[in-house]
Formats: C-alpha cells, sequence, structure tokens
C-alpha cells in the first residue's frame, strides 16, 4: 500500500481542492465525476463517500473491488498543485455506524442527500501531476525531447 | 450433539471452490463464496462465538421457519456489501456436505474458513436500534419484524393454507411445516398490524439503517374469491404503514400467492405498493405441478405466469419479481438428469418471462431435514453459479433494472449480487 503523507492527506481533506475520481467499468468504458468531498482513515487508506446507488461510480467501484482494478482520484489544490493517488477498493461499507454517522452528517447539511456507499480505498500509486513539476521531470530524464527552437540561441 | 454430514464424500464428487473459481474469472469471489455458504452453511468456532456481542450484533431473529438464539448471527456481511443471509448449521443440525468454519484469524478478524484455508473476513450483523423494545401492547419488537441488510421484514402470517390439504404443501419447504407446527401449538400466527406500524415508527428513528420495507406471508386460500383472505391481511397492515410516510409508491416490496388483477390493483391503489413479488419457485411446467401441488391445483403453472404479466401491466416492467429456489428442477426422480439440461431449460424460461419484464431471481436451495424433500441432494456450486450469471445475463439483457431483490436490500439472490455491476442509468445525459 503506497503511503499518503501529511501534504496529501491535508490536501484530500480541504474543502478548497477539486477532486475527481476516475473509473473503469468490465467493458473498459471509462468514466470520471467529481466528488464532493473525502478523506483519509487511520489506516492511510483513502475514503469515498457515493451518495447515488445509480451512479457509474458505484457500479465501477464495485468492479475494480471484485477483480481487483484501479481507480483515481486527481486532487487539484487552490494554489493549482495536482496529485494523481491510483488505489484498489478494499471495502465497501453499507451499514453499520460509520456509515449511519456519515449519513446523517450528510442529511443534517442537506435532507435530501443520500448514502450509497463509503468506499474504503488501499493506495497504490501516488504521483505529482502538477504541470510544472512534469515539465521539469521531463527535461531532466528526457533532455532529447521539446521543440527545437526552446534551445536555439541564433 | 454433533452435526452429521449426510455425503461425507462429496469433495470427491465435485469441484472445489478453487476450481469454481478459477473456471469463472467473471464473477467475484464474494458471490461464488456467498452461494457456497448458502449451499454447504457455516459453523462457527468457539472464537468466533466469543466475538458475538448480543448487545451489538443480530442475534435472535424471528424468521417463518423459526426463531434463532444468541448462540449464533443472524447473517455476515463480506468487504464488498455482500450479505450471507442463509447457512448457519445449528450444533445438532443435518446436513448435505460439510460447512464452512467462521473463525478468528491472527489479526483478531472474523474469518471464513475451509479446511485450514482463510477465503475471506467478515463481519456480523449489526442488531437495530428498536431491536429490544416492546410495542404498546406488549410485545417485543424482535418477534414483529426482522432485519436483512438494509431491509425490515415483517412475515405478517407463518401459516400457508396450502398445508391444510394432505400432499398440497410445497415439497422443498421449511416454512409450511415450521407453520403447520406452530398452529398444532397453538402459537401466534399473525403480525398485529398495529405493533408492525408501531415497530416500523421506532426502527425509523435508527437514520440511514434502512432502504426498504417487507413483507411476506404464507398463503391464505380464502375469501370471496381466491386468496382475498391474503389481500385483505396485507392491506390491513399497508394502510397502516401507508400513514407514516409521504411519498408513494412505498419503498417496500410485498411477496405473495400470485393474485390476480383486480387484487393487484387494490395492492397498489389502497396498499401503496410500488413492487411485486410472487415467487414460482420452480420453472417448469411438469415439476411445478409434482414440487408445488398446491399452486399447481389452485393456480396452476400458466396461471401463474399469466398474473405475473398482469402484475408487469400494473407495477410496471421490471417492478415484478418472482423467485426461483435453483436446483429444485434437478429433484428426483422427475428433474433433469443433468445439471447442463437443468440450466438451459431454466434459462429458456426465464427468458420468456424476462422479456415480459418481469425479474426471475433466484435462491440457493437448503435441503432440510423437515421437508418432504429431505432426501434430495442440491446441486454442485458450478451449477450455481452458471445459474445466477445466466439470470443476471437476462436483467442486463432486457434492461430489467434490479433495485429490490438485490444484494443490499435481499440479499439472498447471487445473481442480485451480480446486478451490481450491471445495473443501467444514464442520467443526466445530454448528448
Amino acid at each position: 500500500m503506497a503511503k499518503l503523507d501529511e501534504k496529501l492527506i491535508a490536501l484530500i481533506g480541504s474543502k478548497n481542492t477539486i477532486l475527481t475520481l476516475s473509473t473503469v467499468d468490465a467493458k473498459g468504458e471509462v468514466s470520471s465525476t467529481v466528488l464532493p468531498e473525502a478523506g483519509v482513515d487511520e489506516e492511510g487508506r483513502l475514503v469515498l463517500y457515493e451518495q447515488l446507488e445509480t451512479s457509474q461510480a458505484t457500479r465501477d467501484l464495485t468492479y475494480a473491488l471484485w477483480f481487483g482494478k484501479k481507480v483515481a482520484l486527481t486532487l487539484l489544490s487552490e494554489i493549482g498543485e495536482s496529485f494523481v493517488i491510483k488505489g484498489i477498493p478494499y471495502r465497501d461499507i453499507i451499514v453499520g455506524p460509520a456509515f449511519e454517522e456519515k449519513y446523517r452528517e450528510l442529511t443534517a447539511a442537506d435532507p435530501e442527500s443520500e448514502l450509497a456507499g463509503i468506499w474504503i480505498v488501499d493506495p497504490t500509486d501516488i504521483y505529482e501531476d502538477t504541470l510544472t513539476v512534469r515539465r521539469r521531470l521531463e527535461r531532466e530524464q528526457f533532455p532529447e525531447l521539446g521543440h527545437l527552437d526552446k534551445d536555439f540561441i541564433g | 450433539m454433533a452435526i452429521q454430514i449426510k455425503i461425507p464424500d462429496w469433495r470427491e464428487r465435485e469441484d472445489s471452490i478453487e476450481k469454481v473459481i478459477e473456471h469463472h474469472p467473471d464473477v467475484p469471489i464474494f458471490t461464488i463464496l456467498k452461494t457456497d455458504l448458502h449451499r454447504r452453511g457455516y459453523v462457527l468456532s468457539a472464537a468466533a462465538r466469543a466475538k458475538i456481542d448480543v448487545n451489538i450484533h443480530h442475534t435472535n431473529g424471528i424468521h417463518l421457519t423459526g426463531e434463532s438464539d444468541s448462540t449464533t448471527v443472524e447473517g455476515l456481511v463480506l468487504r464488498d456489501g455482500t450479505l450471507v443471509c442463509n447457512g448457519c448449521v445449528s450444533d445438532d443440525e443435518v446436513v448435505l456436505r460439510d460447512p464452512y468454519l467462521i473463525d478468528v484469524d491472527e489479526n483478531d478478524r472474523i474469518v471464513i474458513t475451509d479446511q485450514g484455508r482463510i477465503y475471506e473476513e467478515a463481519e456480523f450483523w449489526r442488531k437495530p436500534d428498536y431491536y429490544d423494545k416492546v410495542t404498546s401492547k406488549g410485545t417485543p419488537m424482535w418477534k414483529v419484524a426482522n432485519v436483512r441488510g438494509k431491509r425490515i421484514d415483517s412475515e405478517l402470517n407463518k401459516y400457508c393454507e396450502f398445508w391444510d390439504t394432505p400432499g398440497d404443501g410445497c415439497k422443498y419447504c421449511g416454512i409450511g411445516v415450521y407453520g403447520v407446527q406452530e398452529k398444532k401449538c397453538g402459537h401466534q400466527l399473525r403480525v398485529d398490524p398495529d405493533d408492525l406500524a408501531e415497530t416500523l415508527q421506532e426502527a425509523l428513528k435508527q437514520k440511514g439503517r434502512f432502504l426498504q420495507f417487507n413483507a411476506t406471508q404464507g398463503s391464505l386460500l380464502g375469501g370471496a374469491k381466491l386468496l382475498d383472505d391474503e389481500l385483505e391481511l396485507c392491506l390491513d397492515s399497508l394502510v397502516r404503514i401507508k400513514k407514516l410516510f409521504s411519498r408513494f409508491p412505498l419503498k417496500a416490496s410485498l411477496v405473495t400467492t400470485a393474485l390476480d388483477g383486480q387484487q393487484l390493483e387494490r395492492l397498489r391503489d389502497e396498499g401503496g405498493i410500488g413492487i411485486y413479488t410472487a415467487n414460482i419457485e420452480v420453472l417448469n411446467k411438469e415439476l411445478f405441478q409434482w414440487i408445488c401441488p398446491g399452486k399447481a391445483r389452485h393456480i396452476g403453472y400458466d396461471g401463474w405466469k399469466g398474473r405475473l404479466e398482469e402484475a408487469v401491466s400494473i407495477f410496471g416492467k421490471g417492478n415484478v419479481y418472482t423467485d426461483i429456489i435453483g436446483g429444485l428442477e434437478l429433484a428426483t426422480p422427475h428433474g433433469f438428469k443433468t445439471e447442463d439440461e437443468a440450466l438451459e431449460s431454466v434459462l429458456k424460461e426465464a427468458d420468456l418471462l424476462s422479456q415480459k419484464g418481469i425479474q426471475v431471481v433466484d435462491f440457493v436451495w437448503r435441503v432440510y431435514q423437515n421437508t418432504i424433500f429431505k432426501n434430495q441432494v442440491s446441486p454442485s456450486l458450478d451449477y450455481y453459479v452458471r445459474l445466477s450469471q445466466g439470470i443476471s445475463a437476462l436483467h442486463d439483457a432486457y434492461g430489467l433494472n434490479n433495485y429490490s431483490r438485490d444484494y443490499a436490500r435481499s440479499g439472498n439472490q447471487p445473481s442480485g449480487d451480480l446486478d451490481r455491476i450491471r445495473r443501467r442509468s444514464e442520467l443526466g445525459k445530454i448528448g
């Protein structure tokens, strides 16, 4: 299991972070959805809250848990830093105290809210995806790439 | 007392679960394991029993087949939310095959094991908040309604009147046999509608616990016309329950003997029901007549199917369900001789019903020793896996979204588990 550091844990929990979940279904069809929130549990696993039973994310997370497939959570911070955390769903909590506590929290904020499942995901890979960082790394590792005019001095 | 195994050499006769998993890479291990737990049953080790906390865990359930005690749990939930609803074997039970052992591993997790191998971790079901409370009439609420997954269940009437006529009871049915015993003992056979409404009112204080209310009961044949008594029994409770809710149809499922069109319209209009189930049990006319003689004599196989079709015209495509007990079609001496023949026939018949908007769903047949079919042998695990795959594929092919006899609300049907990744919706599609 890949370890999420303090910075990432804080970013995942920040209301100012945009979170996007990418999944694949049994036929290889890709889907993506913005998550209102996510968290990290005491064991360092991602915690995703899926509100709708009918959502593609619910189906795809189930598929991923069943067959050991990965899903990806992309984080975009308020200052433009971006990270991708890939992982394999480990558990879908549909009953019990944690589920009911979250359900009560959601419905207290919006009585029409629903909760279909709390997904616990084991992080497997973590990448920094911020464009400036990736550009710097590409130039370091692949100095032969990039447009010729960048190096042209006349 | 010890558990007695009727087929001691069954492991030599059948493919192991490992083989079945290997043969079906497109079926999750959770569904295969749950199917086998229902088929073979499970027992709790002393360490697992020591984990039961009667204040937290769901014990002491009331069922159409009897009441359970606090030495075992009502069910298990697996990591993916799969429910294991059946299979807990009592200490002196006679079973066909060795049950799984629910044990505790070195990390203190509850685990499902067989012959020393750990297959999965599991959790015990939790007791709902209402469970230890008592109605204003003094009835313990756990005797009024039970819980399965995210569904609250009430069994409105324990006695099935098909058993009034010798030879008319369904041959696999332990529920009917238990009802006869209860009636002989003069025990309370029906749930009081006021108790039920009060129990539901209390249960729903637990926010986020329930998705659906389900009612079922033994057949009541009498009335001005066949099954009117059963209809009135249901309406008596539903009318009271309706008052508790603001939105209709109710998030409820009702299981009855196959009612006719007029009766079903009353269920919809007066009872507020939007999802309806009438269990045909076996998908073959000749076998239905042999195995379910009472149902065959009063309604008939074609009549039952006709009533299901009529139900679709009233409740809509996909909102009518019929359960089958997988494996009955192989019962001897009149059943199919091979699993391949049986499967082909069942799926062909299920296809015809699915085309008409009826959702066929499958139970795993557990051969109870108090039934007429006590000497029968349920089929292989591989058969059940192929059956549930075939049925789920029909739901997919005909666009039947199973949100009632599914993994969370019912938990008893392996095809309902497989439906989880096949249910469709394109909500919000704008292009």
